[in-house]
């Protein structure tokens, strides 16, 4: 209970002074960019950051939910499969390379995510499936929804990079530093050269079911 | 003195003056004349038809022959395609270790019996080359291939490396999402040749140039082949039937790729 109070308690303290920020992502036709990940990197260390919070990504109807999931660096993953079938999830992507062989239900393993960076999903036996889980080296994190629009809450005053990424993007953006107040509230614009996903055949359900 | 002057009045032995002699000579005549024209109209007619005849099976040949080149080169995209999505595959490309790539190339590659696996990265740079470890590190030597296979998700083409006709088939290696190219090329000697000659009937023979240098032969079921003049100019997509010697022999324009 005096926890809940505490935290509580920090959580207004860092209200009082926690700035927020606005940001619209943009394709380079100028149409807005769901599924890009906008994230804030302070100027000045923010210290040793606490334990980020456990994240998911499942399998469903064959594919992973979400399509992008964005955590921060130190964060495990696990892996849980929705579906009657089931998965083999692979990544060989430098950041984190892992696999979980043939599972349903219950994620059999974690996946600590310790390096940055950009780690790509697959389904050995579903090529279709794929997803992206980006690791970035802070809490401040938001996903762009169908209209581009993401917010990052509760910014502590300060200098931040804010970094713009997509995964379909054809090359990385330049970080836009701002400098943000306690009630400021500014906005932010990117164009990513990001073109319309491509999905791969996902052969339809029969009556034989998978 | 009578005898002297009744010798010019003597008549050669065959008179051509009686009127039977002359209808005699006149209808020989005649037969030779008709047998003649006729005989050459009949060459010529023949000479047409086995003209038509032959172009026609020329044609025929080279429909099947581009047929069986298509269906050829299909299959060795599936396969190659096939192939390049075996996880055990993708997961050694992906080790980054040269010499467990340059294995699983060799590998992999005589499962389809390719001659030459080259491994490329994102970037077209050569990163294993199963025939010639000095391309390791340079420029892909078919970048067009590559542009290619990103639009459609396989390429191929016939290409000249070193001086040897290949068919070369480009995929990416998907991690889901490309993580490099592979390249497999599978030679067309006279084995290839001979497995169309089979099927079509036809003589085949692979040459080929580069802009005006002269033809260059690769391949053929025939112990001397016909090789184009160095001069002849052959652009592609246009076929020509012509003689040569006691032959009839059409080009066909396989690749204009490099």
């Amino acid at each position: 209970m005096s926890r809940l109070v505490a935290a509580l308690a920090s959580m207004l303290a860092l209200a009082a002074h926690a700035a927020s920020l606005d940001a619209l992502v943009k394709d380079a036709a100028g149409k807005p960019l769901a599924d890009a990940v906008v994230y804030a990197v302070a100027g000045s260390n923010e210290g040793r950051p606490a334990k980020p919070p456990m994240a998911s990504v499942e399998q469903f109807d064959r594919e992973f939910v979400p399509y992008v999931t964005v955590v921060q660096v130190g964060t495990t993953v696990t892996f849980p499969n929705r579906d009657p079938i089931l998965h083999h999830v692979y990544s060989f992507s430098a950041a984190k390379p892992f696999e979980i062989k043939l599972y349903t239900g219950k994620s059999p393993m974690e996946v600590l995510f310790d390096k940055p960076g950009v780690v790509t999903l697959g389904c050995n036996i579903h090529d279709w499936m794929i997803a992206y889980i980006l690791v970035v080296p802070t809490a401040h994190f938001a996903k762009t929804d169908a209209h581009g629009m993401a917010r990052l809450r509760d910014l502590p005053s300060g200098a931040y990079d804010i970094h713009a990424w997509h995964p379909q993007q054809r090359a990385a953006s330049a970080p836009q530093r701002v400098t943000l107040d306690a009630p400021s509230a500014p906005s932010l614009a990117f164009a990513l050269d990001a073109p319309a996903r491509k999905p791969k055949y996902k052969p339809p359900l029969d009556r034989m079911k998978y | 003195m009578a005898e002297p002057a009744a010798q010019p009045a003597k008549k050669p032995w065959i008179a051509l003056s009686s009127l039977g002699t002359r209808l005699v000579l006149f209808f020989v005549v005649l037969l030779v004349l008709v047998q003649g024209l006729s005989a050459f109209l009949v060459t010529q007619a023949n000479s047409q038809i086995a003209r038509e005849t032959i172009d026609g099976e020329l044609e025929q040949g080279e429909r099947v022959f581009r047929k069986l080149l298509s269906q050829n080169q299909a299959r060795l995209e599936q396969g190659v395609a096939l192939l390049s999505s075996d996880f055990a595959f993708r997961q050694a490309i992906a080790t980054n270790d040269s010499g467990t790539i340059l294995s699983v190339l060799r590998n992999h590659g005589a499962r389809l019996g390719a001659n030459v696996m080259t491994l490329a990265s994102l970037e077209n740079v050569v990163r294993a080359d199963t025939l010639d470890e000095n391309r390791v590190g340079k420029s892909f030597a078919f970048p067009d291939l590559i542009r290619l296979a990103k639009a459609a998700g396989k390429a191929s083409s016939a290409v000249i490396r070193d001086g040897k006709l290949y068919q070369l088939v480009v995929v990416p290696v998907l991690a889901p999402e490309p993580i490099a190219w592979v390249g497999l090329a599978f030679e067309v000697d006279d084995r290839v040749a001979k497995e169309l000659n089979e099927l079509t009937g036809l003589e085949v023979s692979f040459a080929s140039r580069m802009g005006e240098t002269p033809w260059k032969l690769h391949a053929s079921t025939l112990a001397a082949p016909p090789i184009p003049a160095s001069r002849s100019v052959m652009p592609c997509r246009s076929v020509k039937t012509t003689p040569c010697w006691m032959r009839w022999r059409r080009i066909v324009c396989v690749s204009s790729e490099r």
